[in-house]
C-alpha cells in the first residue's frame, strides 16, 4: 500500500502474539495484492486495464470493496470519490510527490473522474466504466479497509486488545489495554507536528485522520495538498485536518477525506447519513466554534490550553469544529513522538 | 513434446503476431496473454473469451482443502467464464466458511472428500491439502472419473508422485500441477532469452526464497483440536516432517522446478545441510535450508531459503559467461546483466530501460519485448507504451486447467514435471539429514 502499517498487541503469551501479528500484517500484504492500482495481476489493476471495454468480473471481495466505495461516494455527494485515479496522476501524487498542472489538463482528468461513471452489476460481481478514462484509485479508503480485515484475523484468533494502523492516518483500537478502559490516540496538531491538539480515547474503534500536512507541495507560497476535491478537480481547501471517529475503519478513512473536503457545513450533512460518526474539524482560517450531532454536549466544548509543556502556539480551538460524541480532551496526556 | 504443444506453436506461428515468442512451447493461455498485451483492443482474449463463453455448459468444479492456498485458487477460479465451483471440501469448519464467502451461494459443502467425488456431474477436482494427502486426494479423484489440479509440491514421496502419473495414465483423466511459474508470460519470455544464448551457456543458477518470521500460525484461543489433531499441529502442518518437507517443498519445489525448465536437464546429484537454526520452538522441519545441485553439463545450482532475514526475498539468477538474468514473480524485480567483456545485449532497445542496481547498470525484462520487436517493426511503436500482462500466473495456470477439461487436451505442466521436481526435493532433504551427497539417477524418474 505503499505505506507503513503496524500492529501492537497486549497478552499473555508474546510468541503467540506475536504469530497472531504476523498474520494480521500478512492480511494486508494480501489485500495489497488484490486491490493495489500500481500491482499488475491486482484486481483493480485488471479492472482499471480492461472497465472502459466491457464488464471485468473481479473476484466477491473486491466487487464488495468497490461497491462499498461507490456507496460512500454517493452518500457523501461525491466528496468521497474512488474513481479519481486520473485526477490523482494528474497532480502527480500518485508518485508521492506532486506538480501543478495546468487548468486544461485538470478539465481533462476531471472528465475522466467521478463515481458516476462506474457501473456494478452485482449479480455476475462485475464492474464495468461508463465514462471513458475512468479509473479506480482506492488511496482513501484502502488503508482502512486493509485495517478492518487485520482486525477481523485478530478478533477470530482470540486476540482482546490490539491497536493497528495503516500509515498513522488510520487507526483501530481493538478492546483495551489491560487495567484501562480505552485505548489513548493523540491527534497531530496540525499547526504543529510535534505538538498533540488533543488525545482521544477509544475501544472497538476506527479513527482517521486527513490533513493537508501529510503530501502537499508548494508554489508561489500557495499550498496544494494531496487531497484532490473530486469535484473540482483541485485540492480541497479550508481545512487543516478532518477527523472521523466511527466502527469501520474503511468508513473512517473516506469520510475523513469527504469531511476534509466538504469542510464544516457539508461535514454537518454526512451526520445524516453516518449518524455514528463523529469528527473533529480543524479549519484553516475562519474562527469557528461548532459542537453538534447525536451526542454532542456541552462536556466535550474544546478547552483552549497548549498543548506542550513548552506553550507553544499550537492550534487556536476557535479552529476546531465537533462533531457528534468526539471523544476528545485538549490536553498532552501522552508523550510526544 | 506432445501433440498440444506443437499445436500451440503451429497456431501461433499461424496467427503471427507472437513470431518471436512461438519459439519457445507455452500454454495457449501463456501466448493469448502475450498477444492480449500487444493488443490494446484485446480482440485476441475478446475472441477466447467468448470461445470460452460459447462452449457450452460451465464446466463443473469442486475444491478439496481451502485453506489460505486454496482459497487464493478459488478467486482465480471464480472469475473464470464457463465455470461453476459447485462442491468444496475440508475438515476445518473455518476454512469452509472463507471459501463460501469467496465462492458464493449454491455450492455445497463436504468435510469428507470421498463423499465429495461421488457427485457424478464434478468435471474438475482442485486439491489444496497439505502436502501428505495430496496422493490419496489426487488418486481417489482420478479413479473417480475426474480431472485434476492439484498443487506443489506434487507428492511427499517419489512412490506416491509415481502412483499419480500411472492413474493418470491409466484412466486418462488430466493432472496438472500446480507450478504456475510454467504459465507466466514474464518466464516464457525469460526462457527465451536463455534460449536464444544471450547471457551463454548458463553455468550456474543462484536462487533464494528468504523471509523473516516463525513461518508459525497462532492458534485460535481456546481450540485445542480440530478433526482430531492438535490444532497447533494442524494449523501448522508445514512445521512438522510427518506432514509436510518444509522449505524446499513449500518454497523451493518452484524455483527447482524454473531451473529444470530453464536449463531443459535434470540434476545429477545434490550436496546440502538444513536444520533448525533459529525459531527452536519445537518443529522439526528446518528453518535454514542451503542446498547445491548438479546438472549433467556441470551448471550448478545453488539454493538457500531461511526465515530468519528476509534480504533478496525470492528470485531465481541464471548466469553464463555472457550475462546475467534474475527472474522473480516480483513485479519490477525481473532484470539483466551484462558481464564487462560481452557485447551489448541485443534486446536491450526493447526492454523497459535501464536502471542502476547496486552501481551496476541493469536491464529490466520485459515480457511483451521479445512480440514487440515484430510489433515496432510494423507499427513503428505506437503501441510500445503500454503494459504488459495484467493476469497473474495462478489466474493463467487455472485457465488453462479449465481449457484441458474443455478441449481434452493434455496440461503443459503435468504429473511427469511434478514428479521431476519431487524427485529433486526428496533427494535434497535426504542429503541434507544424512550429511552426504545424493545421486539422481533417471532410474528415479521412471514412472
Amino acid at each position: 500500500m505503499g505505506t507503513l502499517f503496524e500492529a501492537i498487541l497486549v497478552g499473555e503469551d508474546a510468541a503467540w502474539l506475536k504469530d497472531a501479528a504476523s498474520q494480521a500484517l500478512d492480511e494486508v500484504e494480501r489485500l495489497d495484492a488484490l486491490l493495489s492500482p500500481y500491482q499488475p495481476g491486482s484486481e483493480i489493476h485488471t479492472l482499471n486495464q480492461e472497465g472502459g471495454e466491457g464488464w471485468v468480473r473481479l473476484d466477491r471481495e473486491a466487487f464488495r470493496f468497490v461497491q462499498r466505495s461507490l456507496e460512500l461516494a454517493r452518500l457523501t455527494e461525491g466528496a468521497f470519490d474512488p474513481a479519481i485515479g486520473a485526477l490523482i496522476r494528474c497532480w502527480g501524487f500518485h508518485r508521492g510527490q506532486g506538480a501543478l498542472p495546468d487548468g486544461d489538463t485538470v478539465t481533462q482528468a476531471l472528465a475522466k473522474s467521478g463515481w458516476h461513471g462506474v457501473e456494478v452489476d452485482e449479480a455476475e460481481a462485475s464492474v464495468r466504466f461508463t465514462v471513458p478514462g475512468v479509473q479506480i484509485h482506492p488511496g482513501a479508503i484502502g488503508k482502512g479497509y486493509a485495517v478492518d480485515r487485520a482486525v477481523v484475523i485478530l478478533r477470530e484468533l482470540g486476540v482482546e486488545a490490539a491497536l493497528i494502523h495503516g500509515g498513522t492516518s488510520t487507526v483501530y483500537a481493538l478492546g483495551a489495554p489491560p487495567d484501562e478502559t480505552a485505548w489513548s490516540i493523540g491527534l497531530c496538531d496540525p499547526e504543529n507536528r510535534e505538538t498533540r491538539m488533543g488525545v482521544t480515547r477509544l475501544k472497538d474503534q476506527a479513527l482517521s485522520t486527513s490533513g493537508d500536512y501529510e503530501q502537499f507541495f508548494e508554489v508561489n507560497g500557495r499550498r496544494y495538498s494531496h487531497l484532490l476535491d473530486p469535484r473540482t478537480g483541485y485540492p480541497a481547501e479550508g481545512m487543516r485536518s478532518a477527523t472521523v471517529v466511527a466502527e469501520s475503519a474503511a468508513d473512517t478513512d473516506a469520510l475523513s477525506t469527504a469531511a476534509f473536503v466538504l469542510g464544516e457545513e457539508g461535514a454537518r450533512k454526512l451526520l445524516e447519513h453516518f449518524p455514528y460518526m463523529t469528527a473533529v474539524l480543524a479549519a484553516a482560517q475562519a474562527p469557528t466554534t461548532a459542537l453538534f450531532g447525536r451526542t454532542a454536549t456541552d462536556t466535550l466544548a474544546p478547552q483552549a490550553s497548549p498543548c506542550n509543556d513548552e506553550g507553544r502556539n499550537t492550534i487556536d480551538a476557535r479552529r476546531l469544529v465537533l462533531l457528534g460524541g468526539f471523544p476528545l480532551t485538549l490536553a498532552d496526556e501522552l508523550p510526544v513522538g | 513434446m506432445n501433440d498440444e504443444r506443437n499445436m500451440s506453436r503451429r497456431d501461433l506461428l499461424k496467427q503471427g503476431t507472437v513470431t518471436a515468442a512461438a519459439s519457445v512451447a507455452m500454454p495457449m493461455v501463456v501466448a493469448r496473454a502475450l498477444e492480449a498485451a500487444q493488443d490494446p483492443a484485446g480482440a485476441a482474449e475478446k475472441a477466447a473469451k467468448a470461445a470460452r463463453e460459447a462452449a457450452g455448459s460451465p464446466i463443473k468444479i469442486a475444491w478439496i482443502g481451502t485453506g489460505v492456498q486454496g482459497q487464493n485458487d478459488l478467486k482465480q477460479l471464480v472469475k473464470l467464464p464457463g465455470v461453476q465451483i459447485v462442491a468444496i471440501a475440508d475438515v476445518y469448519e473455518p476454512s469452509q466458511k472463507k471459501a463460501l464467502e469467496i465462492v458464493g451461494p449454491g455450492c455445497q459443502v463436504f468435510s469428507d472428500y470421498r463423499k465429495m467425488l461421488e457427485r457424478k456431474d464434478i468435471q474438475g477436482v482442485g486439491i489444496a491439502s497439505p502436502l501428505f494427502l495430496h496422493a490419496p486426494m489426487t488418486i481417489d479423484s482420478l479413479n473417480a472419473g475426474k480431472a485434476v489440479y492439484v498443487e506443489k509440491m506434487m507428492a511427499y514421496t517419489v512412490d506416491d508422485a509415481k502412483k499419480m502419473v500411472r492413474t493418470a495414465d491409466r484412466t486418462g483423466n488430466i493432472l496438472q500441477v500446480g507450478h504456475q511459474r510454467r504459465y507466466s508470460p514474464d518466464y516464457h519470455h525469460a526462457l527465451d532469452l536463455v534460449k536464444k544464448g544471450y547471457f551463454g551457456p548458463i553455468t550456474h543458477v543462484r536462487a533464494q526464497w528468504n523471509r523473516n518470521g516463525s513461518w508459525r500460525r497462532a492458534v485460535p484461543t481456546g481450540v485445542e483440536n480440530i478433526n482430531g489433531i492438535a490444532a497447533e499441529r494442524f494449523l501448522n502442518w508445514r512445521l512438522y516432517k510427518e506432514y509436510s518437507r518444509g522449505l524446499m517443498a513449500e518454497l523451493g519445489s518452484h524455483q527447482i522446478d524454473v531451473t529444470n525448465w530453464f536449463l531443459g536437464a535434470h540434476p545429477t546429484a545434490v550436496v546440502g545441510m538444513g536444520d533448525v537454526s533459529y525459531y527452536k520452538d519445537g518443529r522439526d522441519i528446518a528453518d535454514n535450508v542451503q542446498v547445491i545441485f548438479e546438472y549433467p553439463n556441470g551448471a550448478k545450482l545453488t539454493y538457500q531459503s531461511i526465515c530468519s532475514n528476509a534480504y533478496d526475498d525470492f528470485s531465481e539468477q541464471f548466469m553464463g559467461p555472457k550475462g546475467t538474468m534474475i527472474v522473480s514473480e516480483a513485479a519490477g524485480k525481473s532484470m539483466m546483466f551484462k558481464e564487462q567483456s560481452a557485447e551489448e545485449f541485443d534486446f536491450a532497445k526493447y526492454s523497459q530501460g535501464k536502471v542502476n542496481v547496486g552501481g551496476k547498470q541493469a536491464i529490466l525484462l520485459d515480457a511483451g519485448a521479445t512480440t514487440k520487436q515484430d510489433k515496432r517493426e510494423k507499427t513503428a511503436g505506437s503501441a510500445l507504451a503500454s503494459s504488459g500482462v495484467s493476469k497473474n500466473n495462478w489466474a493463467l495456470s487455472l485457465e488453462d486447467w479449465v481449457d484441458c477439461i474443455r478441449t481434452k487436451k493434455k496440461p503443459f505442466c503435468d504429473g511427469r514435471v511434478g514428479l521431476s521436481d519431487v524427485v529433486c526435493v526428496v533427494a535434497s532433504q535426504e542429503a541434507m539429514e544424512k550429511g552426504k551427497k545424493v545421486m539422481i539417477t533417471d532410474e528415479m524418474l521412471k514412472v
